[in-house]
């Protein structure tokens, strides 16, 4: 065969191509003018995420609300009229850029009518669960009704093409390391972020970020948040383009006087969202706060909006007369998300109530982090929380004539918005979020059923609707699950006792998950990532296979691309090495197969290691003198390791020489 | 070659017409890419442009020594991965009869047709080597693969079009 001739006739088969009329030269200067006039070019995404939303507000608002929630949403416009000729302006943009890759708006009224008909068509529909006032359920659990394609579609391609945009301006900027996440393009919060020229240190004892610009070599101290309020701890921050945002929790006591002999005198705990603007870093502005009754337990940020879960308990207040009688009432039955009660239809009621504090979700639209964009609560503790591209998964254990099972509770989430979707249970326990992974609809999930017999382990495949579709039972007996990681049609997991089986499963027909392999190996991972095409990472500890004791922390590197014969292709001991954060936090390990680093903290040092097929793991970095929380991130050929104190600076390419010192003076 | 660095150099500053004469070099190339890769049309525009913009925003950290060609192709490269990868087990069935209404030349047609019945790695692979003007190695290093295994994927993938049009 000649190959030459059949990549002459592919390349003959082009060479009349029409392009587009979008993709021609002069329209694509003409858009990028456009641009170019704009006062921060940096600002484009969320100058476009602006100008959509505000057309969301825009539209949706018909009377006199209009005005108000306008001013709001639009940050960047100064004055009405040219916050009118931005939003015109914008549009266009937005016109410009939709007609490149789909062919519904072709005008700016056109486009209204799209927007205009998915968010009055879904934003605020009615839930089908209701609760009463007095916790009573007026109707049953019922799961949602599909909504309508046409409206799903309009949805999706006005909403769709501004969330690609966002990615595909992170993919440009793929020169820098971003957050350990479970699920890509969902993100959590993290004590150190970048941009990729600045670094962003989170000093949870001090309340403070402090603010480093970040330059090859050079670290410089731009700016800082100090957070004032003394009755709240700061949990999280999150960043995105021009804002840094910390999630803290609080308490607070109030006095109230009902009459003039009668006091009520309660606690309760609360969570808070703050925004700031750092456009300029070295004077960060707050821009909008939004509090939501409950314990802060975790959060998520896809897109323009934060998830934030919290745990409420009703408040006992004590009634206080004037003869210094006390009384404990039940008050304040309702949680209060963005300081409003939350409607009743928001509240939903599991099957069984196995606890009478709420689960509060609440979501915050970036772009207006002064309120609540929509909340569900739900009468229920939460032990877990998974959260996928489009799922909420919340779990609880379930105890029932000794044996402990699983429910699992779904919600929908987009652009936002939150709907329940249905609940399903499992037999065992899970050990972390990673024992969840949702994939084309389906959940896989993990578990460890600890029986009187001893542990048996199992993998359920749930559908939509958290019905089990298929499963594999009474695995690994006397052994717990320690790890699972899926990928696709893929699900790998460990279990251990004294040996730890890595065990590769099937999942493409949802029905009939199998056991492709098994490899033992000695020692356990508890955390587990695909490292390139056909490598499994292993994070662990390795266990003499005849005492049990354990020997330290490991490193395994597992050959994966024949699951029917996987191996353990290297490992590497930190003997004695027994204290290591990242493997129970994921968040703390600095993990890039694209760059070849894995970085963690592990006993007194920062380490960096890097791994080859030939030589296995090698330590590129072995550094001391760091305390608390530590992380690593990369910038280009730069690596910093941060803690609350200072950061250090090395050079990736000059054998990680240490290049710089940065000590926080502030 | 003196003639683009010019215009990086003019670009990199915000000089939006010496942006679009790079774009006029490699525009066509990206579009063939594009389709050949994604199989359909809409997508393909829709990319494009995608990476049109996100290499406007990101020029002023093209480092001197990269050529734009290289450079506007990965990024276009990585967005066509990510699709590819989103489009999972969709149907194509759909998206062949939108292009046959665009499609004048018989033989022509039967080529193109042939290639997109290759699965989206060889496409990925084929579209990089004659469109995007990769090289094996260059190849290998973006989709993590040795240089043997590019050309050998490569080879089997234009036997299975010569098959396919011999029938």
């Amino acid at each position: 065969m000649d190959e030459n001739k059949w990549k002459e006739a592919i390349q003959r088969s082009a060479r009349d191509l029409k392009i587009p009329d979008s993709l021609t030269p002069k329209n694509v200067e003409d858009v990028i003018k456009e641009k170019s006039q704009k006062k921060e070019r940096n600002s484009f995404p969320f100058v476009l995420g602006a100008a959509v939303c505000a057309l969301l507000f825009f539209n949706s608002a018909w009377n006199q609300e209009r005005e108000a929630v306008h001013k709001e949403e639009i940050v960047l416009a100064e004055g009405e009229e040219e916050k009118e000729r931005e939003i015109k302006e914008k549009t266009k943009d937005i016109s410009i850029l939709l007609k490149g890759g789909l062919h519904t708006a072709e005008s700016y009224e056109e486009l209204e009518a799209v927007l205009l008909n998915w968010h009055s068509g879904n934003l605020r529909k009615e839930s089908s669960y209701l609760v009463d006032e007095d916790g009573a359920v007026i109707e049953n659990y019922v799961s949602r009704e599909e909504e309508g394609i046409e409206q799903k579609q309009a949805k999706m391609e006005t909403q769709t093409s501004y969330a690609r945009l966002q990615s595909s301006l992170e993919d440009a900027r793929d020169d820098y390391s971003r957050t350990n996440v479970q699920e890509q393009y969902v993100e959590e919060g993290d004590i150190l972020k970048t941009d990729g020229s600045y670094l962003y240190v989170l000093n949870k004892e001090e309340r403070k970020v402090n603010i480093v610009k970040a330059e090859e070599e050079t670290l410089k101290e731009e700016g800082s948040i100090l957070f004032t309020p003394l009755n709240e701890d700061i949990e999280e921050m999150y960043l995105d383009e021009e804002r840094l945002y910390l999630i803290t929790k609080g308490t607070k006591h109030s006095v109230e006087e009902e009459r003039e002999d009668t006091y009520y005198l309660s606690q309760n705990t609360y969570t808070t969202l703050y925004t700031y603007d750092i456009a300029d870093k070295s004077s960060p502005k707050l821009m909008g706060e939004v509090e939501i009754d409950g314990n802060y337990r975790t959060s998520r940020k896809t897109g323009d909006y934060f998830y934030i879960f919290t745990e409420y308990s009703p408040q006992f207040v004590t009634r206080y007369t004037k003869d210094f009688e006390g009384k404990e009432e039940l008050r304040g039955f309702i949680p209060l998300a963005g300081g409003e009660k939350m409607p009743v239809s928001h509240i939903l009621l599991p099957d069984r109530i196995q606890d009478s504090s709420y689960l509060v979700i609440a979501s915050v639209n970036v772009h207006a982090p002064k309120q609540i964009a929509d909340s569900k609560a739900m009468v229920s503790s939460a032990s877990l929380f998974y959260v996928s591209e489009k799922s909420i998964y919340i779990t609880l254990p379930d105890f029932q004539q000794g044996e402990e099972d699983t429910q699992i509770l779904k919600f929908h989430y987009e652009n936002g918005r939150i709907d329940a979707k249905g609940a399903g249970k499992v037999k065992g326990r899970l050990k972390d979020s990673f024992s969840m992974n949702e994939y084309k609809g389906y959940l896989r999930v993990v578990t460890t059923n600890y029986t009187q017999e001893g542990e048996r382990n199992s993998l359920f495949v749930l559908d939509e609707q958290l019905n089990i579709w298929g499963k594999i039972e009474n695995l690994a007996e006397g052994e717990t699950v320690q790890s699972a990681r899926f990928l696709g049609d893929m699900g790998y997991f460990v279990t251990f006792r004294q040996t730890d089986p890595l065990f590769a499963v099937d999942l493409k027909d949802p029905a009939k998950p199998s056991i492709l392999g098994e490899l033992k190996v000695t020692g356990f991972s508890s955390y587990l990532h695909f490292y390139g095409t056909d490598l499994l990472f292993g994070l662990g500890y390795e266990v003499d296979a005849y005492s049990g004791k354990q020997q330290g922390v490991k490193l395994s590197m597992f050959d994966i691309r024949n699951p029917e014969k996987m191996m353990e292709e290297n490992k590497y001991v930190l003997q004695n090495e027994h204290i290591c954060p990242a493997i129970e936090n994921y968040r703390a390990l600095t993990i890039h197969p694209q760059k070849n680093i894995i970085g963690f903290l592990c006993g007194d040092a920062y380490y960096l290691f890097s791994y080859e097929k030939e030589k296995g793991f090698q330590i590129n970095l072995k550094e001391e003198g760091f305390s608390g929380d530590v992380r690593g991130a990369y910038i280009g050929e730069m690596f910093y390791v941060a803690d609350k104190d200072k950061i250090n600076a090395y050079h990736i390419k000059n054998g990680f020489a240490k290049t710089g010192e940065l000590h926080f003076t502030s | 070659m003196n003639q683009n660095m010019e215009w990086v150099r003019e670009a990199r500053a915000g000089d939006s017409e010496a942006f679009s004469k790079l774009y006029e070099t490699v525009y066509k190339e990206l579009y063939k890419f594009a389709l050949y890769t994604l199989k359909n049309t809409y997508d393909a525009e829709d990319i494009v442009s995608e990476t049109v913009i996100a290499a406007w925003q990101e020029i002023p950290r093209l480092r001197k020594e990269e050529a734009f060609h290289g450079w506007i192709f990965r990024i276009l490269t990585n967005k066509c991965k990510r699709r590819l990868k989103q489009y999972g087990e969709k149907t194509v069935q759909i998206q062949e009869d939108l292009l046959c209404e665009e499609w004048d030349v018989c033989q022509e047609m039967d080529v193109r047709k042939a290639f997109f019945q290759l699965s989206d790695e060889e496409r990925l692979i084929l579209s990089m080597n004659l469109f995007g003007g990769y090289s094996s190695k260059e190849i290998g290093k973006e989709l993590k693969m040795k240089d043997n295994t590019v050309r050998t994927k490569q080879r089997r993938a234009l036997k299975k079009m010569e098959i396919c049009l011999r029938e």
